[in-house]
């Protein structure tokens, strides 16, 4: 099944009261739901995504609360059963929590009717946790689907973050429903230089460790190139690969960095999609 | 550290070893013969050299050793001892302990411990698992209570030591985690030594030092607790002894206390 192709090229963007570029700050806490899906074992090295939500999300909020920053935390549903605690935390401190399917699963493997329960199932998880059901969503394993956006799109949800076609968020419209997509990319993303363990599902992977300062260069230069062609910076983390000390200061120097470089719109996910929805 | 520390210390620092001589190829290929023999290099150059180094700077380390390897190799683990390093479980022949059957797993318990017990004259008061990335099942911390001891250093969920709990119940255990940055092989692991045909890239002594020594300041500053694991068959190399050198001589230029896990496990079991 082909994912979505529809896109449309969009080379500007006007984003509001004269800023050059925007920045959001996404998390994906990831736990142990791949492990415990495709090895049904959360023990030994595959305990290593406990620490994302156990060890790694305290030092995170206290860091975005030094900075004054609002992110948006995509949370497998299986991960916000194991630590509901946390997951609520994160909400009370004003964060928005996403959709990230139940297990991490790849939807493209699935039936549209299984795909449909995990959905439902995982709605009703954050919801009871938080108080209201999410609004965001980020593809986990696997390509983003049409089927996805239109089922998302018929309950509710009115982000995707998960296509990475594009520097800037765009707009998709169906019956009458709309849903905002905002981009990622690899390169803005933590994973691929400070994972350093091999892994062979879903797929064999093997991401050798850098240094703190060698990942904030990448990400630097990244962010520099976005400003300069004004679009929109998003940078994902995961809690379990930078929630060491050493890693949450590379990350700390990222963000001083984006602030103190002028005309730069550090927003939150709501932000970018309530600019799009005409809303707020 | 959530614990306080003898004398006041800062940061408690342990360095972990694994033993890991042929056992690690005969437990996946039941031959010795592969990859220049490294398993061997562990016991005839990195271990002694290692033992030399530790004993110059005055600090003791933990050293996971495979049963197998102990009876092959029983002279140069009682040298281990008889410096007072402790002396720790890892398996047999470094099983993957999470493809075991449960009397399997059992049985490989009591046998090594059996075995390192009679090599040192005391019995372990620990385990690490074995094989790539440290797979367990369901019964392993089970079979170390069974055993007595008093942890376990196969998790990665945290970067400070824990009491364990099984089935939600508090047990006389305590957790040593372990990461990746801090475990040479992430950064030196010869191709197929892991027995997964893996090619893990090589990084240069002086950037790997460079890494260890920012983790150390981090962790220093905002925790209190530095684990290192080191592959004497990797880091015995003569251009990457001076690595482990240098990384304990800077940490003592901090004001660390260089721990045993059984010392550290005590100091939660107290």
């Amino acid at each position: 099944m082909p994912s979505v192709g529809d896109a449309r090229v969009i080379e500007s963007f006007a984003w509001p009261n004269g800023y050059k570029s925007a920045a959001i700050f996404t998390f994906d806490v990831d736990g142990c739901a791949e492990q415990q899906l495709y090895e049904g074992n959360t023990l030994g090295h595959n305990s290593a995504g406990d620490y994302g939500p156990k060890v790694a999300v305290p030092r995170i909020l206290d860091l975005l609360d030094r900075h004054d920053l609002k992110a948006a935390f995509f949370v497998p549903a299986w991960v916000a059963q194991r630590f509901p605690e946390r997951i609520k935390e994160i909400h009370d401190r004003g964060h928005e929590i996403g959709a990230h399917g139940y297990l991490h699963e790849n939807f493209s493997k699935l039936s549209e009717s299984d795909e449909k329960e995990i959905h439902r199932k995982s709605s009703k998880i954050i919801s009871d946790i938080t108080g209201i059901p999410p609004r965001a969503f980020r593809t986990p394993g696997g390509p983003l689907l049409k089927r996805t956006m239109r089922i998302l799109m018929e309950n509710g949800y009115d982000c995707s973050s998960s296509s990475g076609k594009s520097y800037f968020p765009s707009k998709v419209e169906s019956e009458g429903k709309q849903i905002v997509e905002i981009p990622g990319s690899w390169i803005t993303d933590d994973f691929p230089y400070f994972w350093g363990g091999y892994d062979d599902k879903p797929v064999p992977m093997f991401m050798p460790i850098s240094r703190p300062d060698d990942a904030l260069e990448y990400w630097i230069a990244e962010f520099d190139g976005i400003h300069e062609i004004g679009g929109l910076f998003v940078h994902i983390n995961h809690p379990r690969v930078i929630g060491r000390f050493s890693r949450l200061r590379a990350f700390e120097k990222l963000i001083r960095h984006i602030k103190e470089t002028p005309g730069v719109w550090i927003t939150d996910l709501r932000g970018i999609v309530d600019l799009l929805l005409k809303k707020g | 550290m959530k614990r306080p520390l003898p004398n006041g210390a800062k940061c408690a620092v342990t360095l972990s070893f694994e033993y890991d001589a042929e056992s690690v190829e005969w437990g996946y290929w039941k031959s010795i013969s592969g990859g220049f023999d490294i398993g061997g290099f562990s016991p005839s150059f990195g271990i002694p050299r290692i033992l030399e180094l530790l004993d110059k700077h005055d600090v003791k380390g933990t050293f996971f050793v495979p049963a197998w390897d102990a009876e092959r190799y029983p002279d140069s683990v009682k040298e281990i001892a008889r410096a007072m390093h402790e002396v720790a479980a890892h398996g047999y022949v470094h099983e993957d302990f999470s493809q075991l059957a449960p009397a399997e797993e059992k049985e490989i318990f009591e046998k090594s411990h059996k075995i390192l017990t009679e090599i040192t004259g005391a019995p372990p008061q620990g385990f690490r698992a074995a094989a790539y990335g440290r797979p367990i099942s369901s019964k392993t911390l089970g079979f170390c209570q069974d055993m007595g001891y008093i942890y376990d250093s196969s998790f990665m969920d945290d970067d400070e030591p824990y009491p364990v709990t099984i089935e939600g119940k508090p047990v006389n255990m305590v957790e040593i985690p372990w990461s990746w940055p801090l475990n040479d092989i992430s950064f030196m692991s010869p191709p197929f030594s892991s027995g997964m045909g893996l090619v893990l890239p090589q990084r240069k002594p002086q950037w790997i030092l460079e890494l260890w020594k920012e983790e150390f300041d981090s962790l220093y500053e905002e925790l209190g607790f530095f684990n290192l694991v080191v592959h004497p068959r990797d880091m015995g190399r003569v251009s990457r002894l001076p690595i482990l050198e240098g990384i304990i001589s800077y940490l003592k230029r901090h004001d660390v206390w260089f721990a045993t896990y059984s010392q550290i496990a005590e100091l939660y079991l107290r």
